[in-house]
């Protein structure tokens, strides 16, 4: 290819992604330019695109009326104990999975990928009920077990093909050591295991914090940040909801960003082809 | 023996897991399926075997052929560009050039926000007379349309949302795959004269066929199940215009509260999934068998 003509692709690549790149950013752009504009920029007939007039009084409102603060800790405290429980069920699982016979394996993952044809819906009603019977109902410990029952397959996924990629012979060689299965595992294969674990760790996480459906059935009084969010938006206040959504979006950016070194779409490799 | 020794105890790592998966999955999915033969509402308090009625009274439902309806054009309409579009920026975006990281992440973010701040923006974006999509249209001269509130766009309002939402998602996934085509061939392509257009047409389509096929059924799948965007911004409205099959067994089981039928509805959703998934695999899964590892 000439010179000069490879420029030319190369630009219009560029200018194709940053078109449909700035597009797609647009949204996340509204929903934090609402939460500080003053409402003589927004509540207009044809508002302007940029706003001209700021202001801090949506977020002083939200963070000094204090109603979000029972939520936002009920929502961290979830998405990090599911989060945390769910790898304490998985990682053992997916190593199991990882070190018994493909076919054994295949069966098993077949079996878990199946659970994802069953809506959520559908299988929220009878877990619902059970855990209202159970005395579960506006708990924190209720919301966590439902929210693993939404996280475990997606964490398993991710570590199965982690622990796959690793060798087998590192543990082979502890075994001649004399290690058991479980000091192998604990020495040797977590510590490689890692980025996997970090991937499985933020779509954990991220799993619990933006679920809907089981907070909807299982929270009272007590509700979650998504609940609050719906709650404003369906009363018609873009400010309160535009701020609220700012803050349930936060946590998804820092969490993601402080793991970002794990996301490289290598780890998704494997699922892939698992 | 030593061998079958150490499977066997690689079995009992499984064990915690499992259990928590039958209590709480497959457990209720059974359950759920069992009751999809049962008059349960609230005339029935209590779950009484009814055979096939559930089903029979659904086919004469007028309501259940509109979302059937409302679902498969849902699913349709929407995954076919996305799947094209995530392949091409996925190449595009693998051609390394600078600004790789932000391309990545402006596309991939609408994923990874929670749906209630995404379905807060886009109602807001779609509002009639304060959302940018209204003043772009006046600004072309073109009449403003209702969107959300307007049963003739609500399905095309929720498909542009979820579009949005899911392309990113799928550019990585697409992105994962190309990773796994072997660079050498494009490096041959390349220095016997084959243009870019060519290269990618000759190598990388075939070549993502594998993840193509994982893409298809996971975006089947996920745009089925379609449901928090629908009950956060329509709640199925107007007029059922928006009501797709998940958001109708919420309808059933939690607003008219008739379980035997909301069970119904996900037992035949379940059975679509089942026979699109064993379609797909079975008309395309042996062909596509080569990998460029």
């Amino acid at each position: 290819m000439r010179p000069n003509k490879r420029w030319f692709v190369v630009l219009s690549f560029v200018a194709i992604l940053l078109v449909l790149t700035t597009l797609w950013l647009i949204p996340i752009y509204l929903m934090v330019k609402i939460s500080v504009s003053d409402p003589q920029d927004i509540l207009v007939q044809n508002p302007d695109f940029f706003s001209t007039h700021f202001t801090s009084r949506h977020w002083v409102g939200v963070l000094a009326a204090g109603n979000i603060w029972p939520p936002l800790r009920k929502s961290l405290t979830v998405a990090v104990v599911t989060a945390l429980f769910s790898l304490f069920l998985s990682v053992p699982g997916a190593y199991g999975l990882s070190r018994i016979p493909g076919s054994v394996a295949h069966v098993f993952l077949i079996g878990i990928f199946l659970t994802r044809m069953f809506p959520e819906v559908g299988v929220a009603l009878p877990i619902s009920v059970t855990f209202i019977r159970g005395g579960l109902f506006d708990t924190d410990m209720g919301l966590i077990l439902a929210h693993m029952v939404r996280v475990l397959p997606i964490s398993a996924w991710v570590l199965v093909a982690t622990f796959k990629a690793i060798p087998q012979d590192l543990e082979e060689a502890a075994f001649v050591d004399g290690a058991t299965k479980v000091r192998s595992l604990i020495h040797i294969v977590l510590p490689l295991a890692k980025p996997g674990i970090g991937v499985a760790l933020i779509f954990s996480f991220l799993g619990s914090w933006d679920e809907f459906i089981y907070a909807t059935y299982l929270c009272l009084a007590n509700k979650t940040l998504p609940l609050m969010v719906y709650y404003y938006v369906s009363r018609g206040g873009w400010f309160l909801s535009s701020t609220y959504a700012t803050v349930v979006t936060i946590p998804v950016v820092i969490v993601t960003y402080s793991l970002q070194r794990y996301i490289r779409s290598g780890y998704l490799r494997g699922a892939i082809k698992g | 023996m030593r061998e079958k020794l150490e499977s066997y105890r690689a079995y009992l790592f499984l064990i915690p897991g499992l259990f928590f998966l039958f209590l709480f999955t497959y457990l209720p999915i059974i359950w759920s399926t069992w009751l999809s033969f049962n008059e349960w509402n609230l005339l029935s308090p209590k779950p009484v075997f009814s055979g096939l009625e559930n089903f029979v009274k659904l086919w004469q439902h007028d309501v259940f052929w509109l979302v059937m309806k409302n679902s498969f054009f849902f699913v349709t309409v929407s995954i076919f560009p996305t799947m094209f579009l995530a392949l091409v920026f996925a190449i595009l975006i693998d051609e390394r050039m600078k600004g790789r990281v932000y391309y990545i992440y402006s596309l991939f973010y609408p994923t990874l926000i929670p749906m209630a701040a995404a379905a807060m923006l886009w109602v807001y974006i779609y509002s009639p007379n304060l959302g940018i999509l209204n003043i772009f249209l006046a600004k072309l001269g073109l009449p403003k349309l209702g969107w959300l509130g307007s049963s003739q766009t609500s399905l095309w309002a929720l498909i542009i949302m979820t579009f949005w939402k899911n392309l990113g998602f799928f550019t990585l996934i697409y992105l994962a795959g190309l990773q796994n085509v072997n660079r050498e061939l494009y490096e041959a392509a390349y220095i016997d004269g084959a243009g870019w257009w060519r290269r990618h047409f000759s190598i990388t389509f075939p070549l993502v066929g594998p993840t193509s096929l994982f893409v298809l059924v996971v975006a089947i799948i996920l745009t089925f199940r379609v449901f928090d965007q629908i009950h956060l911004m329509t709640e199925g409205g107007p007029g059922n215009s928006s009501n797709v099959i998940v958001y109708y067994i919420f309808e059933n089981g939690f607003k008219f509260f008739d379980w035997g039928r909301a069970s119904t509805l996900t037992t035949i959703l379940v059975l679509i999934l089942l026979s699109l998934t064993l379609i797909i695999f079975g008309i395309f899964g042996k062909r596509i068998t080569y990998t460029a590892d």
